[in-house]
């Protein structure tokens, strides 16, 4: 609402099609800045568990005074924890570090997309985890015992497998929600330990399923030659990513038509608006949240699929399979704000994190600092709202949506002051611009310049002369 | 199969120490969501109390200042929770999914930064003999010689149980839980006692990872309670949130898990493995109310707005 009224503001002083581009940029603009805000703290909080563990930071200060330098001092260790977190999943110039990240990306972009589904449907999935061991488990099982096909007949059959499981394990949490009344985030936890320990005690040693060759580990047989999908060599020579890149790109466009293009999309969100109003409407509810925990677990599935068909992989179910996929897909889904692009953005963020972990060791920072980051990203997630009404306090009162708070020039503030931030954690010159740039979006918006905007240049240029001075010293 | 090992006491004792962690931390989330306020969290916060208890206690060299650290830092974390869910009325799920994450990534990260040797000389809990009870053949071993963590989960258990059914305390909690409004009405500070008992959900649970840390087990490894918190929210569903049926679920999934490690069923370990899934299955069919519905209380995971 309060978005359609401020661009009715905007229609009457510029274009249409002036009005329809300020309005995009205004929605990106905000919901990003929530994004930004959330990753921005969570670093932020980091950083001072990284200097209070590295060092004492009132030793520091003591010895060297309250200058600038002692600052630059401080800041070294979780600059230099992020700089090797990053180019640990970015570093290389050969795409080696890039499709790695891409890589862990991957089945995060399933998981987030399982989760995501569900809460359009207002249904809270946190069975991703079980969905996508069970679809690795029918996706091996059948891998393995029609390995004599060719690709094309075992590959799909492969992927299909894996939908299938993953199906069945949501659709069991939504026909538990829909005919007996079943809270669906304790019926998928549940589900998601089952999976992971039937999935064990199938694979084991007297299991069905151990492999013949097994000599005594908890490991599903191999794999046949026509179950792994291709791999992407025209990127690089040493690239590991495979053409699952392309499943997860239609998936995320599936579901964005979907929902913006089919009436069956429609009536999931009615559904998880307003099941009561959804009812009178005539939309069968019950039928409705067993298909979208069903479509939900076969995305979530699809990641186990996609994880045994990977030509890099072992090709096998080896126990315990518990990456922790599922879980990070819930941090991915409401990061990403159910948005598909969002959501590709936020998997790849935590694909890096994975995998630039170990690269923190380097410089003597547990691997574990990135559990702590998700855990602080997503806390914040909780506060959502919170941070949305404190950006749109000054504006009609309550948290509308957040696009409004970039016509206030204190929200543009708050974003140069996080670029400029960024820009000082890695002394970037590239933030430092983007905290200038947003100063300027706020020009083009307002078409004049205001305090307001001439703050925000001045307060980034500022950061970004801070940052490479502190560049100098570190 | 072997069930000759059914007739040992040793088993019914080692049913009675898996189960101790278990109860605690269900206790807490029977505590926390009576009031209604859910706490997924459990996990991370058990992981939490192992952790800080293991820490402190080979600081101070005393296991019971780290069994009462523990339970200070797993309320200090459930009180965030509580913040989070209470006060600011955020995404109590979210809320607890992130402590999960939280609790793992603290641990392991304190653990590799100041402790990536081990602990050594790990002070454990003393175990409590009872005089007259530990003599008596059978019944010794496994009531009365045990850690004295499991006497305190049982007295806990008692405690809870007339706390929450016998005094008006507990009549509060209750009706918090089910009608925050009509308790608000008639005077009840419903901010406050949901604030207290998502405090003591932590603190019991943090009791609970202590006793891993530093009485089952008696030493730290990253991730050591691997989903005993889980089991813990099934045995409170099972218990259907009352502090004895928390006891009693988490004995029968205690039962379950002792099945499985003390490796009775050798004959056949695909049943044993198979075994594993119990806990969770039963839950699966409590919540679905095919024996018994499980019914959370009426407000629990509902944020209290006066304003509304």
């Amino acid at each position: 609402m309060a978005i359609a009224a401020g661009s009715q503001d905007q229609a009457s002083t510029s274009g249409a099609l002036g009005s329809a581009l300020i309005r995009l940029v205004r929605r990106l603009v905000g919901e990003s800045a929530v994004a930004g805000i959330t990753l921005g703290l969570a670093f932020f909080l980091g950083s001072v568990l990284i200097i209070s563990t590295s060092t004492n930071p009132f030793a520091v200060i003591g010895a060297h005074g309250l200058r600038l330098e002692t600052l630059g001092r401080l800041l070294h260790y979780p600059f230099s924890a992020f700089d090797s977190l990053f180019s640990g999943a970015f570093g290389a110039p050969d795409m080696t570090a890039s499709s790695v990240t891409f890589g862990q990306a991957l089945p995060l972009v399933f998981t987030g997309l399982a989760v995501a589904f569900a809460f359009r449907g207002g249904l809270f999935n946190i069975g991703a985890e079980g969905q996508l061991v069970a679809g690795a488990l029918l996706a091996a099982m059948v891998a393995s015992s029609w390995s004599g096909l060719p690709a094309v007949l075992l590959l799909p059959a492969v992927l299909l497998a894996s939908v299938l499981a993953g199906s069945v394990l949501g659709a069991i949490a939504g026909a538990l929600k829909a005919y007996r009344g079943a809270h669906e985030v304790i019926t998928t936890i549940m589900l998601n330990y089952m999976a992971v320990y039937a999935g064990t005690a199938l694979v084991e040693q007297g299991g069905p399923l151990n492999a013949a060759n097994s000599n005594g580990q908890a490991v599903s047989a191999h794999a046949g030659s026509g179950a792994f999908l291709p791999l992407l060599t025209w990127l690089g020579k040493d690239s590991t990513l495979d053409a699952g890149v392309f499943v997860a790109l239609a998936c995320a466009f599936l579901y964005w038509f979907i929902f913006a293009r089919t009436s069956f999309g429609y009536e999931v969100t009615a559904v998880g608006l307003n099941p009561g109003a959804a009812a009178y409407g005539g939309i069968p509810i019950k039928r409705r949240v067993v298909m979208t925990m069903a479509i939900a677990g076969g995305l979530g599935g699809l990641a186990g699929g996609l994880y045994i068909a990977d030509p890099t992989g072992t090709g096998t179910f080896q126990a315990p399979f518990d990456p922790g996929w599922g879980f990070d897909g819930i941090a991915i889904a409401l990061l990403g704000k159910g948005n598909p692009i969002g959501m590709i953005l936020a998997a790849i963020l935590f694909g890096s994190l994975r995998t630039g972990s170990q690269s923190m060791q380097l410089v003597g920072v547990s691997p574990h600092m990135t559990e702590v980051l998700q855990g602080i990203i997503v806390l914040f997630i909780a506060l959502d709202l919170i941070v949305r009404k404190l950006l749109n306090r000054r504006r009609r009162g309550a948290g509308g949506p957040a696009g409004d708070f970039v016509t206030e020039w204190r929200g543009l503030l708050v974003l140069s002051a996080v670029s400029a931030s960024i820009a000082l954690l890695f002394s970037h010159i590239f933030f430092g611009a983007l905290a200038i740039a947003f100063a300027m979006v706020f020009v083009l918006i307002r078409r004049q310049v205001t305090r307001g905007s001439t703050a925000a240049i001045v307060y980034g240029a500022l950061c970004l002369a801070l940052g490479l001075a502190i560049n100098q010293y570190l | 199969m072997d069930w000759s090992v059914l007739a040992n006491s040793d088993f019914y004792a080692g049913i009675l120490r898996t189960a101790t962690p278990l109860t605690l931390a269900a206790l807490g989330g029977v505590m926390t969501e009576r009031s209604g306020v859910t706490n997924i969290g459990l996990e991370g916060l058990m992981l939490i109390g192992a952790f800080f208890g293991a820490w402190i206690s080979a600081g101070a060299g005393n296991p019971w200042v780290g069994v009462l650290g523990a339970m200070f830092f797993g309320g200090l974390i459930a009180l965030i929770h509580g913040v989070v869910s209470i006060g600011l009325r955020g995404n109590q799920i979210i809320s607890g999914v992130a402590i999960n994450l939280f609790g793992t990534g603290i641990t392991g990260f304190l653990y590799e930064t100041y402790v990536s040797n081990g602990f050594t000389n790990l002070p454990s809990i003393p175990n409590l003999k009872i005089p007259g009870i530990s003599a008596i053949p059978g019944v010794g071993p496994v009531i009365g010689a045990q850690n004295s963590i499991v006497y305190i989960m049982l007295a806990l258990v008692i405690v809870a149980h007339l706390v929450l059914f016998h005094t008006t305390l507990g009549l509060r909690i209750r009706a918090v839980g089910e009608q925050p409004r009509a308790a608000d009405t008639v005077g009840v500070n419903v901010y406050a006692l949901r604030y207290l008992c998502v405090t003591i959900s932590g603190m019991l649970a943090g009791l609970g990872g202590a006793y891993l840390s530093l009485g089952l087990i008696s030493n730290f490894s990253i991730n050591m309670t691997s989903g005993s918190g889980f089991i813990a929210l099934a045995a409170m569903i099972v218990g259907k949130w009352t502090p004895v049926g928390a006891l009693a679920a988490s004995l029968l999934f205690g039962f379950g898990l002792q099945i499985q490690t003390s490796q009775l069923v050798n004959v056949s370990s695909f049943a044993s493995n198979l075994v594993t899934i119990a806990p969770y299955l039963i839950t699966l069919i409590a919540v679905a109310g095919f024996i018994g519905r499980a019914t959370a209380p009426a407000a629990d995971g509902v944020p209290y707005d006066p304003a509304h």
